[in-house]
């Protein structure tokens, strides 16, 4: 084989391997149907953060909730329709630790609606405690509409955070504000009726 | 000119050729099998075997260097190697014929392989009853993707690879009037709350999520049953060259956040690189059975509709363990569940009959040859027991 020949060949199967495509493609696709954002599906229980995203759980969550694909983060993930087209989307989450702390947690929420910060005192007056299977749950109720948010998918979130010994649970809804407040009962039974261990693990057929 | 092409004919003809890419070949088998001990099968496989060149990354981040070829390179030069031999020295004879199917068997199986590397995608479509889905999603690969909502009828969604955040650089696109800057690229990533990562923690970003999260970069999964979880920042940038803030940009958050441009509300997501289908599949109910007293999965199936309006169809399907779906180049495997989720996975490869076709050819080619040495044997003693 000749130098000039193999230099061509090298020359033309490195050119070849360095071209690169540029990665940028655009659709146009029919709007999700009934997916809020936070429901888009991920990848299920294949993750490389045991810690934080395969915790066995199990729970009852309400006729009509439709169950969403669980993400590195979300343990459940569930879908809600309301009859006049609203949505909400309802998120179990685990973070190690205090999680940022509950105050910290829930202006975050308020800044998501367009809400200014409260107080340490303020989140005391709004919230509430009530006994639940995983511990103590503070649920907090907040409701406002951020600016060009769409008020069929956002406007209020139902939110409850349970401190144990292995992290925070966050329990969330959010979605359009009058779905939310007509799901606040079932929202609050599942809770309820979380329990650690016991859940229904997903297997890929062999 | 003449003589120069004659010695390529003559080099990628020759026998010798042969044995370089086959030893070469089983070398690579070899580097790639141990380097599965500190990468991923995916990472793996993209790098020795679905390349043309083996790079190898100078230490200190000073670029990389060509060590080997890669399998994309040998197995393209093993085909051209084989028709190259073929017509330099086979001439058309009946009693080849055996030799001939053989070489055309190998010719269909070298290429099938080519061609499914190169256009084959695997995904999966994951959803539950009731749930439509026009569109299935990579396992490993992700994507950033930026949402125009603003139409009433169609969203635009611009979707810019993984590899390309990876590269970094200023991103743009006419589809967003805006330009991204990869400040940072993580391919494997944790990110926790500020209180959460210890002190002197600092914000991913100065905007949405980011600003409330640190983000830490981790080793690269390797176990099979493991994935990366990416996460980028990027600063927005007008056209002016402003800056409208960092944004940390993660698969792990399930959440997308808005940017606002020119009275506009853009969604920035990170999520598995999705692939958009003409038709859609309506899942109406999946069942999953097991062996009585066991966990051992015994039969999955799910039932859905399948809508195509450019082909006006819209009709019930049954997908189970061992009956997948074969429409318009999709082939769907009832995959597993994941819960109430059925997954299916999902599969366009072009060349999939090629194996198929190349077996039953070399089979025959095999027959062929055999059979006339067979039969030439046979005279042969024939002649010699009757011989005086």
């Amino acid at each position: 084989m000749s130098a000039k020949f193999s230099f061509t060949a090298l020359a033309a199967v490195c050119a070849m391997a360095g071209c690169k495509d540029d990665g940028i493609r655009v659709y146009r696709v029919s709007k999700p149907e009934a997916t809020p954002p936070a429901a888009m599906p991920a990848m299920p229980a294949v993750s490389a953060i045991p810690e934080e995203g395969n915790t066995q759980i199990s729970d009852k969550p309400p006729t009509g909730w439709k169950a969403q694909p669980r993400t590195a983060m979300r343990q459940a993930s569930f879908l809600v329709n309301g009859s006049g087209g609203g949505e909400a989307d309802v998120s179990l989450i685990r973070l190690g630790g205090p999680a940022g702390g509950v105050l910290e947690n829930v202006n975050r929420w308020l800044g998501q609606l367009g809400r200014a910060a409260i107080s340490e005192d303020e989140l005391t007056r709004i919230s509430e405690m009530r006994k639940v299977p995983l511990g103590e749950a503070r649920i907090v109720d907040l409701e406002g509409l951020a600016e060009g948010a769409d008020s069929q998918k956002d406007g209020r979130i139902l939110a409850a955070m349970v401190p144990t010994s292995e992290g925070t649970y966050f329990f969330k809804m959010r979605g359009n504000a009058d779905l939310v407040s007509a799901q606040k009962s079932d929202f609050l039974d599942w809770i309820g009726s979380v329990r650690m261990g016991g859940a229904e693990q997903g297997a890929l057929a062999p | 000119m003449r003589e120069f092409w004659h010695r390529v004919v003559n080099v990628l003809a020759s026998l010798r050729l042969t044995l370089v890419c086959l030893s070469l070949t089983m070398v690579l088998v070899f580097v790639g099998t141990l380097a599965q001990v500190s990468s991923s099968i995916h990472d793996v496989q993209a790098r020795y075997f679905e390349s043309l060149i083996v790079w190898w990354p100078l230490p200190g981040g000073g670029g990389s260097v060509p060590v080997f070829p890669g399998g994309h390179l040998l197995i393209g030069v093993l085909l051209l190697n084989l028709i190259a031999a073929h017509a330099q020295r086979f001439r058309w004879e009946w009693k080849k014929l055996g030799i001939h199917l053989i070489h055309g068997g190998l010719i269909i199986l070298l290429a099938g392989g080519l061609l499914t590397d190169f256009f084959s995608v695997e995904s999966f479509m994951k959803f539950a009853p009731g749930v439509t889905r026009d569109f299935s999603e990579s396992q490993q690969e992700i994507e950033l993707a930026v949402t125009d909502s603003s139409a009433s009828e169609l969203d635009t969604v611009t979707t810019i690879a993984g590899s390309r955040l990876r590269r970094g650089g200023e991103i743009a696109a006419p589809s967003f009037p805006f330009r991204i800057l990869v400040r940072d690229y993580f391919a494997n990533s944790r990110v926790q709350m500020l209180a959460q990562a210890g002190p002197g923690a600092m914000p991913a970003a100065d905007h949405g999520i980011g600003a409330n999260v640190a983000v830490l970069r981790v080793a690269q999964a390797t176990a099979p049953n493991e994935r990366n979880v990416p996460s980028a920042i990027i600063e927005v940038r007008d056209d002016a060259g402003k800056s409208h803030g960092t944004w940390l940009v993660t698969d792990q958050l399930g959440a997308p956040q808005d940017v606002r441009m020119d009275g506009k509300s853009y969604r920035l997501e990170m999520r598995p690189t999705q692939y958009y289908k003409p038709f859609s599949l309506t899942l109406t109910k999946f069942t999953h059975d097991r062996y009585p007293g066991t966990e051992i999965p015994k039969n999955f199936a799910s039932s859905a509709v399948l809508t195509d309006p450019e082909r006006s169809e819209n009709r019930e399907v049954l997908i189970t363990m061992n009956h997948p779906l074969r429409y318009r180049g999709h082939t769907f495997f009832q995959s597993g569940f994941d819960q109430k989720i059925s997954i299916l996975q999902v599969v366009q490869n072009p060349a999939f009959l090629a194996p198929y076709i190349a077996c039953v050819i070399v089979g025959l080619g095999l027959l062929v040859q055999f059979s006339s040495h067979f039969f030439a044997f046979l005279q042969r003693s024939k002649a010699t027991r009757s011989a005086p």
